[in-house]
């Protein structure tokens, strides 16, 4: 299930991210890394060497590697790599990016998250990842009928190695009390649901039940939780409303105090 | 303070304070509304036409889009009026005094003093007036009232909540809706509804005052207003102790009648080719020049009339929302979404472009075939435009009657359901307030009117209960994203919990 990544490579930049992110990868057993470089012009041969020094010191962590080049729009180019190279999901370090540059030039990163039909795995150093870049908690935002299809397989093979798992439904408020107490029953029976569900893969299951905005709430539990890891299934809306503002994934990434793991859903219908 | 009665009690000793100022210091009280009012037209003015525009939009989208054939109770509940009852009742509270009013005053003043970038008194002024009655008596208007009474409707109807204006928070406030954000969004209604019936019924009773003096050389004098308003004010109580089914309905129902025969007379006697033509061609000009009307403010000429005319409509059309929505709502329960929008705005528009040209066109006709100038009259004196008019007509005498009866009845039912809603209102949405609670407030306005008339403080009390339309106008907006919150809500969860419930149970049993 997580065997193989793909990771983009920026040879024009420090590579000491990529390398720590691979450290990262440990806590999901992948042992065949593909990397991918996304040039606009020919190759030079310093692209070439310094992805062929990367490899090497994978391969001497342990690690199959393999280098593809490719020409084209970046995002593109990266998730058919993914997809021509059977990976089982891509894996990009995080890279800060301030919003006015973020509006004027987009993110590749939202871009993958947006074109990905496989999980897209964003890396961001966190505080607790001293011990050896090990993951403990775990928080996954479930939106219960539209995400758990897809997201709990992942959560359920034993390949997340980790300990904690806060199972998190950012919900709206029905238009009523009675509508809000029938609510909440089923929100929580679904949360005890999943809760048995992960119960063979986890040592300890907490649930959070909140309402508000997704993207916020999301952000100030893992913040509040000091979550390593934030598992968030997306799902492509027919809302033209949702489309154009961008799923709550594409959003988290930016915000997110921890690193970001998108499992992509099946086309939705409104978002039923 | 217990919870239950803190709007009660809130509301009165602000109506109390308000009313003291009123009368010890009008000087003080004319002085401060005036700048609230000033600022507030001045700063925010094009604010209310946007929103405007925002709720005529979000009224279409929410009649012809996916929730439209949602019903405003519960599925299985039928509309509780007939469409005539329902069609009387809408607009006897919502403009029917208004348009007794202003359908010969308006449209004669725009002629006589029109935006600075026309000539008064030439043909493209007429149709300038024509067209800008239409356009401040027309869709967004109703629209307004729509928006309000559509949201308190499905929230009280089909989601059993009581009918507050905060009850149509509740998915963006949730339980804070009882406490204190709740409990000032009702008393800012409880204010607008009680000021703004305060000031139609002061301002009405000296329209029937100067109709009386014009036709029975009645003097035009304080006392005669006096008992005026002291009928009146028997006639609304009586109305209201009846219930909301028997009194508000028969009255409507009779005044719809008297108004569609004075209709019928006017435009039969004539010139009816003429009223037809006005009508036809100021509906045209009206749809084509629909948009540019609802957004502009006239910033580069003719921006003072906007203020005056336009931004002042708007902002009384939204103060006056809580009462019109509450009451428009409390009589729409059984109707469709789709049902109530098409009919609430269509008919209603309908009627008053109607009313606008028989008795606008009929002035018009006076004033530029016959030469007799009522323009500048009706101009100088609008509570005596239609009276002006009518004595031109045969039987005019019997008309200016039936005038003076009509005004009265709209008088007696727009008193009558705003002493409902306050009444509702102080009693926590119940449907059926206590009589004590009706005579209580109807005693209130009636007494509010007569001291604020004595002290000249009622045009101050206009203006503080349009300086209610800025925060209206927030709290509509909000209101539209809490319905939509609603609807998408029982689309979303209430239609698919059970199929995914079930398709859970499926995937159990599969694995």
């Amino acid at each position: 299930m997580w065997e193989h990544a793909l990771i983009p490579v920026n040879v024009h930049r420090r590579l000491d991210d990529t390398l720590t992110m691979t450290t990262f990868l440990e806590n999901f057993a992948t042992s065949h890394v593909t990397l991918v470089h996304v040039n606009s012009a020919p190759e030079h041969h310093k692209t070439i060497d310094v992805l062929n020094v990367l490899r090497q010191q994978l391969t001497d962590a342990g690690r199959e590697t393999d280098i593809v080049l490719r020409r084209g729009h970046v995002a593109t180019a990266v998730v058919e790599a993914a997809h021509t190279s059977g990976s089982d999901f891509i894996c990009i370090p995080w890279r800060r990016k301030g919003m006015l540059k973020r509006g004027l030039l987009g993110s590749i990163t939202t871009d993958i998250i947006r074109m990905a039909d496989i999980p897209v795995f964003v890396y961001k150093k966190h505080g607790s990842d001293i011990d050896g870049n090990r993951l403990h908690r775990v928080l996954y935002a479930t939106e219960f009928a539209r995400t758990d299809n897809r997201v709990m397989p992942y959560l359920t093979s034993h390949g997340i190695k980790a300990t904690h798992l806060t199972l998190l439904h950012v919900g709206q408020r029905a238009p009523d009390p009675v509508a809000e107490q029938a609510r909440r029953v089923r929100v929580n029976k679904n949360l005890n649901r999943l809760t048995d569900s992960c119960r063979s893969s986890f040592t300890h299951i907490d649930q959070v039940e909140v309402i508000g905005s997704p993207k916020r709430q999301i952000v100030r539990h893992a913040r509040r939780l000091n979550t390593d890891l934030i598992i968030i299934g997306t799902f492509d809306s027919e809302n033209p409303l949702e489309q154009v503002l961008g799923s709550t994934a594409e959003g988290m990434t930016h915000a997110a105090p921890c690193s970001v793991l998108t499992i992509p859903g099946i086309k939705t219908r409104g978002g039923s | 303070m217990q919870s239950k009665q803190r709007v009660f009690i809130i509301s009165l000793l602000l109506v109390v304070v308000m009313a003291a100022v009123g009368v010890t210091r009008p000087e003080l009280f004319d002085a401060g509304s005036t700048f609230l009012y000033d600022h507030l037209i001045a700063y925010a003015g094009f604010g209310y036409l946007i929103a405007a525009l925002i709720f005529f939009v979000f009224c279409f989208v929410l009649a012809f889009g996916k929730y439209g054939h949602i019903k405003l109770g519960k599925d299985y509940e039928k509309p509780q009026y007939s469409y005539f009852g329902w069609f009387s009742m809408l607009f006897a509270a919502g403009m029917g005094i208004g348009l007794l009013f202003w359908g010969v005053a308006e449209p004669l003043s725009h002629y006589m003093e029109p935006p600075s970038f026309l000539e008064p008194q030439t043909g493209s002024a007429a149709e300038f007036a024509m067209r800008s009655s239409f356009f401040h008596w027309g869709l967004e208007p109703w629209a307004i009232y729509i928006t309000m009474s559509i949201t308190i409707a499905y929230f009280s109807f089909r989601r059993d909540m009581p009918p507050l204006i905060s009850s149509c928070f509740y998915p963006l406030l949730g339980e804070r809706i009882y406490r204190w954000p709740g409990t000032l969004i009702d008393i800012a209604a409880v204010f607008a509804t009680l000021f703004g019936i305060v000031a139609s019924l002061g301002f009405g009773a000296l329209q029937i005052t100067s109709g009386l003096a014009t036709v029975f050389h009645t003097p035009d004098t304080f006392v005669v207003t006096l008992i005026i308003i002291a009928v009146t004010t028997i006639c609304f109580l009586s109305s209201s102790l009846t219930g909301l089914d028997k009194g508000i309905q028969i009255l409507s129902r009779i005044n719809i009648f008297l108004a569609v025969l004075l209709v019928i007379f006017m435009f039969v006697v004539g010139p009816t080719t003429y009223i037809c033509e006005i009508f036809t061609s100021t509906v045209g000009d009206y749809l084509s020049s629909f948009v540019s009307m609802s957004l502009t403010t006239n910033p580069f000429q003719g921006h003072d009339w906007t203020r005056s005319w336009t931004l002042f409509y708007w902002a009384w059309w939204i103060s006056w929302s809580p009462f019109v929505g509450l009451f428009v709502a409390s009589i729409s329960r059984g109707r469709t979404i789709r049902e109530f929008v098409i009919g609430a705005m269509l008919v209603p528009t309908l009627i008053t472009f109607i009313w606008f040209s028989v008795f606008g066109g009929a002035a018009f006709y006076l004033q530029l075939h016959r030469g007799i100038d009522i323009a500048s009259l009706a101009t100088a004196s609008p509570s005596s435009a239609l009276f002006l008019l009518l004595q031109h007509y045969p039987m005019s005498n019997v008309l200016i009657v039936i005038s003076i009866v009509l005004l009265g009845v709209f008088f007696v039912t727009s008193a009558d359901s705003a002493t409902f809603v306050i009444a509702m209102m102080t009693s926590n949405g119940n449907l059926s307030p206590s009589a004590s609670k009706k005579i209580f407030w109807g005693l209130t306005i009636s007494v509010m009117a007569v001291v604020l008339l004595m002290s000249g403080g009622l045009g101050a009390l206009q203006k503080i209960t349009i300086t209610a339309a800025l925060p209206f106008t927030i709290i509509m907006l909000f209101m539209c994203r809490s319905l939509l919150a609603g609807l998408r809500y029982g689309a979303k969860y209430e239609q698919t919990s059970d199929r995914y419930d079930a398709t859970i149970q499926e995937n159990k049993q599969s694995h």
